[in-house]
């Protein structure tokens, strides 16, 4: 049942829902397209029922299916086609539905009921076999709560690093001034930028000196994560300055210049 | 050939049942699992104590790495094992490491190595193609397996690149401690002496973060192992079906690893042309004839440039003493918990040699007496017995490996990457000699282990004093790798568009190469070591086609961790103060630069007029 219907029938609904890019279904399908279903299938039409044990067919799967995505990517690339979301997909999923196919094929000739991961399923069933003959408290204290709580433990852990990773970076605040020559000649102008990644909005002065006493003054007020942009168009040529000022301070907090030609 | 164990056998569980029998008084399997979870939580508010300062942060590191470590070793070590079990124990050890190393830095990359794969990733997700220039890592684009892995799944997926690689380097991880687990059973191994095996490759000293990172060695590893499991299965006899599909398993393989990783796949060829040497059957043969067709056509065909790349190290070993950016020296006492982890290892593989050479003598004689003196002795070594000497020999080759840390400034690095593969059939002789004697045995091999597995967190990656995450370091590699930088990087890739040469210190050379995709020089020390710009500084710059600089004026506020600032330092080891600030103020007053982007600590400059 498994070869025959569902494992290539997921493979072409995953491909479907990467092209379609339905939210979070297209995370679940892409993951399933990159290390299960090519693998799965290709597992039952190499090797034989009995031919592997369930820990070589838990590496195979993934392995297999990694290998579709690479060696199928080279493919792509040599027969000139983009590689893409919607390319991978589809060659996966090509391959997961031939591999069904062959592997259906070879079973009614030799016979031989080749399945998608049938030590998979053994050991399944033994766990279900082991967990059927345990009693409930066993089952819990030696199964379920472990599980439980190294999920938990996994998940509290991933989270407290996540959480003070965030609260570094937001610390850390970066306000960036920058000024590049944009045109040279009559149409000589930079372009002034200024961005902050700072929590709180806060009110700047930039001023602009250049040659033959030009200036000119603006008065930015910026938020978090906000960019400020300026063309300025030059008079003349020479060295350009331009200061950054927070708020009321007299001291430049940023400073850069470029020799206009 | 049927297999039976690989040798030496293990011990019987005598010493075991006398006393009642160990297996119902050890952990369960379940409870274990979740004490070595428990510590990569505690791991985990090391990590959080580290970002802020707090001193308190090492102390949790070290509980929670010997909670992560000790009770799944202590549970191997105990008793019998049924293969799930087994595999729990060291499935759970792999996710439990890998999980350390994402929580190192759980947001995104920062490692180096890593940020050059997530540049040449972007890059076949952003094209389309394969084998697109890379600034960050030029060998790497002739080796594009895992930039196409990483690339399937976030295009698939619509995750973010950086969380798909997180997602490809731990499966792969977990792939490759599985398939060592999955070979050391086809050699006929028990469940205990697989998962002890995994137990043993988990000290190694790159186990919980070179063989874990989005890297191209990360790709390779497990298909390496595959392929050597597929070889030793292809001669067990299963129908014709089976046969084929381990010689294509075995084919696809080693066409992953060719496609994947350069200096793999050189060990590759180099372990099975070795096998075949001992084995001299007809399969081992073939395999090794094909790896060496596949990988002599992938190298002269799609990557003739990587024989130089390879070449570098090694010249590098009777060269100069320019650094290369890798962490530099450890610490005396780290190398002396090393050395006795080292010692233990020489002890353990002499034990093997000498048990080897009995047993072989043994048979020599039975086989004397029963055929005669003058009886042919036959050719090449058959069945478990090649696997054993091929395990043998592997772990000879760690420790003449281990010599290389002697040569060269490039000679620790070359002996730790080497090690990456000879711990593997390492690990099997160690743990092959610790179950095979008596009790004492078993808890001396724990020691070993436990000892082991400190040096590696000491002396592997991050260095010593970048253990925990934490504030900005000057030079110092994941510690330099900050919003700053990263925000001054992707500034110049915004503004200034890709490719331009740029001079930087370390992280400057990291950060613009992946985030800015820039082409960033190395050799440029000259450029920052004078307080005064001069006509040589100049000079040098046009030499070397620089367009921008890139100075980071937190150098001159802390020591580099390594000695070390630049890409072929050549005052590598004498950096050991700030650098003056004179040094990295004096573009200011330049004739002929532009100071074009200011953050307050990076600065860009640009020199000459634009074109």
């Amino acid at each position: 049942m498994t070869t025959k219907i569902l494992i290539p029938l997921s493979a072409v609904v995953a491909a479907i829902l990467v092209w379609t890019h339905v939210p979070v279904a297209e995370a679940i399908a892409g993951l399933a397209l990159a290390f299960v279903l090519p693998g799965y299938a290709l597992v039952g039409v190499l090797f034989a029922r009995r031919a592997l044990g369930a820990v070589e067919r838990l590496v195979l799967v993934p392995a297999l299916s990694l290998a579709v995505a690479v060696l199928g990517g080279l493919l792509l690339y040599v027969s000139g086609i983009r590689l893409s979301g919607v390319s991978f997909a589809l060659f996966a999923a090509g391959v997961t539905v031939v591999a069904a196919a062959v592997g259906e094929f070879r079973a009614r000739r030799t016979g031989e009921a080749v399945e998608g991961a049938p030590g998979l399923r053994e050991a399944v069933s033994r766990v279900r076999a082991d967990w059927r003959s345990a009693s409930w408290r066993t089952r819990t204290w030696r199964w379920v709560a472990p599980a439980l709580v190294s999920i938990v433990l996994l998940g509290a852990a991933g989270w407290i690093s996540l959480g003070s990773a965030h609260t570094q970076e937001r610390a850390s605040g970066v306000t960036q001034l920058s000024m590049l020559q944009t045109g040279t000649g009559l149409d000589r102008q930079v372009s002034l930028d200024l961005s902050t990644r700072n929590a709180d909005p806060e009110q700047y002065r930039i001023v602009v000196r250049g040659s033959a006493d030009f200036q000119a003054s603006f008065a930015p007020r910026l938020g978090a994560d906000a960019t400020w942009s300026r063309d300025i168009a030059l008079p003349i040529g020479g060295r350009v300055t331009a200061d950054l000022y927070r708020g009321a301070e007299v001291t430049p907090y940023r400073s850069v210049f470029v020799d206009v030609t | 050939v049927t297999a039976t164990i690989v040798a030496p056998p293990e011990a019987p569980d005598a010493h075991r049942t006398r006393r009642g029998g160990s297996r119902r008084n050890a952990l369960p399997v379940g409870a274990v699992v979740m004490l070595s979870t428990l510590g990569v939580l505690c791991v985990a508010i090391g990590y959080a104590a580290g970002r802020t300062g707090a001193a308190y942060g090492m102390v949790w590191y070290w509980i929670g790495q010997a909670l992560v470590f000790l009770p799944i070793m202590i549970r191997v070590l105990s008793g019998p094992l049924t293969q799930t079990r087994a595999f729990a124990l060291v499935a759970a050890l792999t996710i439990n490491g890998y999980a350390l190393k994402w929580t190192y830095s759980p947001d995104q990359l920062r490692f180096s190595d890593e940020l050059q794969h997530w540049t040449a990733t972007g890059t076949v997700m952003r094209t389309g193609s394969l084998f697109q220039p890379n600034d960050a890592l030029p060998a790497a684009v002739h080796f594009p397996g895992l930039a196409e892995m990483g690339a399937a799944v976030s295009t698939m997926t619509g995750l973010s690149l950086t969380a798909s690689a997180f997602i490809v380097a731990g499966i792969l991880h977990l792939m490759c401690v599985a398939a060592i687990f999955v070979l050391i059973r086809a050699c006929g191994g028990s469940p205990r002496l697989a998962a002890l095996t995994c137990v043993v490759y988990a000290t190694g000293l790159h186990f919980l973060f070179f063989d874990s990172m989005y890297v191209y060695q990360t790709a390779a590893l497990p298909f390496l192992v595959l392929t050597f499991w597929a070889l030793r299965r292809w001669g067990t006899p299963h129908g014709p079906i089976a046969w084929s599909g381990f010689a294509v398993a075995g084919l696809v393989s080693i066409l992953m690893v060719t496609i994947s990783h350069h200096v793999t796949s050189l060990v590759m060829l180099a372990a099975l042309v070795g096998f075949a040497a001992i084995e001299r059957s007809r399969r081992s043969v073939i395999a090794a004839a094909v790896a060496f067709a596949v990988v002599a056509i992938w190298i002269g065909a799609v990557a003739p440039e990587v024989i130089s790349y390879l070449a570098q190290p090694f010249t590098g070993m009777f060269g100069s003493k320019a650094g290369n950016g890798s962490a530099g020296g450890s610490p005396v006492w780290i190398l002396l918990v090393q050395a006795v982890g080292i010692i233990g290892l020489v002890i353990v593989f002499l034990a093997a040699l000498r048990r080897e050479v009995r047993r072989r003598r043994r048979v020599a004689e039975a086989a004397d007496d029963a055929t005669g003196t003058d009886a042919p002795r036959p050719a090449g070594v058959t069945g478990v017995d090649a696997w054993w000497l091929a395990a043998l020999g592997g772990g000879l080759l760690f420790f003449l490996g281990g010599g290389l840390r002697l040569i060269g400034s490039s000679g620790p690095e070359l002996a730790a990457r080497a090690a990456t593969f000879t711990y593997i059939p390492l690990a099997v002789v160690v743990a092959a000699v610790i179950l095979s004697g008596p009790r004492r045995r078993l808890v001396a091999g724990g020691v070993l282990l436990a000892v082991l597995a400190v040096g590696a967190r000491l002396g592997g990656w991050p260095p010593s004093w970048e253990l925990l995450p934490g504030r900005y370091l000057a030079a110092g590699a994941e510690r330099s790798i900050d919003p700053q930088g990263i925000a001054a990087a992707s500034w110049t890739e915004r503004y200034l568009g890709p490719g331009n040469r740029i001079a930087a210190d370390l992280s400057g050379w990291t950060l613009t190469s992946s985030y800015g995709r820039q082409n960033p020089v190395g050799d440029v020390a000259q450029l920052y070591d004078s307080p005064r710009w001069t006509d040589a500084d100049a000079e040098l710059a046009d030499r070397l086609g620089i367009t921008y600089l890139w100075v980071d004026k937190r150098l001159a506020t802390s020591t580099p961790p390594t000695a070390t600032l630049f890409y072929g330092d050549p005052r590598t080891g004498e950096r050991t103060s700030p650098m003056p600030l004179a040094n990295l103020t004096k573009f200011d007053d330049a004739p002929g630069i532009s100071k074009v982007y200011d953050d307050g600590a990076i600065v860009i400059y640009r020199l000459g007029a634009p074109e």
